[in-house]
């Protein structure tokens, strides 16, 4: 990779737990994110995938420092994120932006869509009169497969997956470079999910914008990501090409995730690998690898050592003692 | 005889804009210890399927306009209250997609369990507390001689979830409808529920109707799938020929827009436009806006379901 968009170095992020009769005791805290690094090139998309609790939305909203991490260093396009004021961060905003999933949540129910999807533009001030803007938002609409007829309505007219392409809408308002995308599908039924997701892949092809694309549905990542990582408890467990973690996924966590999505075919049931146990409390790690305790192939180190992120060749990373590809049939 | 037998079954929302039939017209059969997946998309008439088998409707926003529904001989729909509650929890069970909502926040789960065990089976407090740690042992919670007296909230999700599937099969029902029992749940928790549930329908017997929107669990639980479209059943078939011979077009156009995990492909499949407004349904099929082989009797009259092979049903006119 040349010079990537978007370089991230042991990014972490402490929650303080309080406590005590009046809640303002410190308890200890919670270590949401663990030191994580990643690089993103321009035009590429990135998948972070894991399950609850595992990080990756905090390490989406520490992108945009929308949470401010605890350590680490994010680097957008040679400029230290974390070391911007106030107004320098809110003019490089314009790079980056964020879409959310829920877009009954994220859109507000006052505004007619023209304002929603205008909001950044006024924000950085990049319409010159009210006819620009209007042009520019009638513009955007289009881009998601919207019309100019929906400028004056609410977003309470709209069904789950229009909604979303207004947020999407107002997510490319300003000409981003990256944008975070949380979940963008989860909230959609099947048949609305894939338009989106094939409406994000043609926003790529022609504007070349770059995807932090956040998900716990591995089917989905796999149609639109160059690239995945995988994370438990706050840390990144593998990193790999996408059609690389899915032939030969080399931690037993992923090797996990991807045999205990359920396939749309009966003749293929109980061929799982299924996991014991719960995921830890993040406020509770487990000493060691993380994933210990509920490992199947776990040994004596593990309950000690840390696994590094090992590079395994051609850019595939796994953490883990014993990691192996295990070519497993889903 | 069989377990349980629907017939034409209607259930009208009366709302401000008017009557949306959010029910129209559905009927199937569950024999004891089989399984039924009751599959669609939002809105497609699934959930409130489920709610009425049970007479669970919200009234009087709702009602129940025509149709019968038959468990074990018994008429539900003119059943009176006693015998219904005899029947909710008891011989009917439900579990939900949320747990939190099933389960009382300030009982501890093994008094919950106990409290319906004592109602529906009449065991005194010993007993049906024994009962309690039977039924959470069964359901795989460790440690259940403690675990009884933990409250919900200090419990994971997939925890609750086997407790409310334990409280669930506590009083012996014979009918377990579980609606969207895993979609809250992270995937490798949803493989162990499904597990669960596999496992118990093996011991118990009982008859099961899965509502979801997931395909993927749909294959993997049940016998038989009725898909759903705006308040109709478009297929009904065995769940091996649904999957390997889908024949409705709209639940063709549902397999194809599943993401694979397998295959990349470039682009992924879709179904044009989206569902219907409820008040303003298409008039014919209610699919024909977003069908690729609609023709002129389609927009005119409803297709009604017919055997299209493999003992697959299907409503479709292209298909007849």
């Amino acid at each position: 990779m040349n010079q990537p968009l978007l370089s991230v170095r042991d990014l972490s992020k402490r929650f303080p737990i309080s406590g005590g009769p009046l809640g303002v005791r410190s308890m200890g805290s919670v270590k949401a994110v663990d030191g994580i690094s990643f690089d993103l090139a321009a035009g590429e998309t990135l998948a972070l995938v894991g399950e609850s609790g595992c990080g990756k939305s905090t390490t989406g909203r520490m992108l945009l420092r929308l949470i401010e991490p605890s350590a680490g260093r994010i680097d957008f396009d040679g400029t230290d994120l974390l070391g911007l004021g106030r107004s320098a961060l809110r003019k490089r905003r314009r790079d980056l932006q964020i879409v959310f999933q829920d877009p009954y949540a994220s859109l507000s129910p006052r505004q007619v869509v023209e304002d929603i999807i205008a909001e950044p533009l006024d924000v950085h001030g990049l319409c010159s009169s009210r006819g620009v803007r209007r042009d520019r938002v009638i513009e955007l609409l289009r881009l998601v497969g919207l019309d100019a007829v929906h400028l004056r309505r609410h977003p309470f007219e709209f069904s789950g997956g229009q909604r979303q392409r207004i947020a999407i809408a107002r997510a490319l308002a300003p000409q981003p470079r990256l944008i975070v995308a949380d979940e963008p599908v989860s909230a959609l039924d099947v048949s609305i999910q894939s338009q989106v997701v094939n409406l994000m892949q043609d926003l790529q092809e022609r504007f070349g914008i770059a995807y932090v694309f956040i998900s716990h549905d591995l089917a989905v990542v796999r149609h639109i990501a160059h690239r995945i990582a995988v994370m438990y408890l706050g840390r990144l467990v593998e990193v790999a090409e996408t059609d690389a973690l899915f032939s030969a996924p080399h931690h037993p966590y992923t090797q996990a995730l991807l045999s205990a999505a359920p396939v749309p075919d009966p003749e293929r049931r109980r061929a799982r690998i299924v996991l014991k146990g719960d995921v830890p409390s993040p406020a509770n790690v487990p000493a060691g690898c993380h994933f210990h305790p509920r490992c199947p192939v776990a040994r004596d180190v593990c309950h000690e050592a840390i696994p590094a992120l090992r590079d395994l060749g051609h850019g595939h990373r796994a953490a883990c003692h014993f990691a192996k590809p295990f070519p497993i049939e889903v | 005889m069989s377990l349980l037998e629907v017939i034409d079954l209607r259930v009208h929302l009366f709302t401000k804009t008017g009557v949306v039939r959010a029910v129209d017209g559905v009927g199937f059969t569950v024999e004891t210890g089989r399984s039924l997946g009751i599959v669609g998309e939002s809105g497609c008439g699934k959930t409130m399927t489920a709610l009425a088998l049970m007479r669970l409707i919200p009234s009087p926003l709702a009602r129940i306009v025509s149709g019968t529904i038959k468990f074990n001989g018994e008429d539900v729909v003119t059943m009176d209250p006693a015998r219904l509650r005899g029947l909710r929890g008891g011989d009917i069970a439900m579990i939900y997609q949320d747990p939190m909502t099933t389960l009382n926040p300030v009982l501890t789960v093994g008094e919950q369990i106990a409290e319906a065990v004592r109602l529906h089976r009449g065991d005194n407090r010993a007993s049906a507390a024994l009962r309690a740690i039977e039924m959470l042992r069964l359901v795989g919670i460790p440690d259940p001689d403690r675990i009884t007296s933990a409250y919900p909230h200090q419990l994971s999700g997939g925890m609750r979830q086997r407790v409310v599937i334990g409280m669930a099969l506590a009083c012996d029902p014979k009918l377990l409808i579980a609606d969207e029992p895993t979609t809250a749940l992270d995937v490798t928790i949803q493989a162990q529920i499904l597990d669960l549930l596999r496992r118990l329908q093996g011991e118990f017997g009982t008859a099961i109707i899965l509502i979801t929107h997931d395909l993927g669990v749909t294959a993997d639980l049940v016998d038989e799938v009725m898909v759903m479209y705006a308040g109709k059943a478009v297929e009904h078939a065995a769940v091996r020929w649904l999957f390997a011979d889908p024949k409705h077009p709209y639940t063709r156009g549902l397999l194809r827009s599943v993401p694979s995990l397998e295959l990349r492909e470039h682009r992924l499949r879709t179904i044009e436009g989206s569902v219907p407004p409820a008040h303003a349904m298409p008039h014919g099929c209610r699919f024909n806006p977003r069908c690729a082989l609609v023709r002129d009797i389609c927009r005119d009259r409803e297709p009604p379901l017919a055997e299209v092979g493999h003992g697959t049903q299907a409503a479709c006119w292209a298909l007849t």
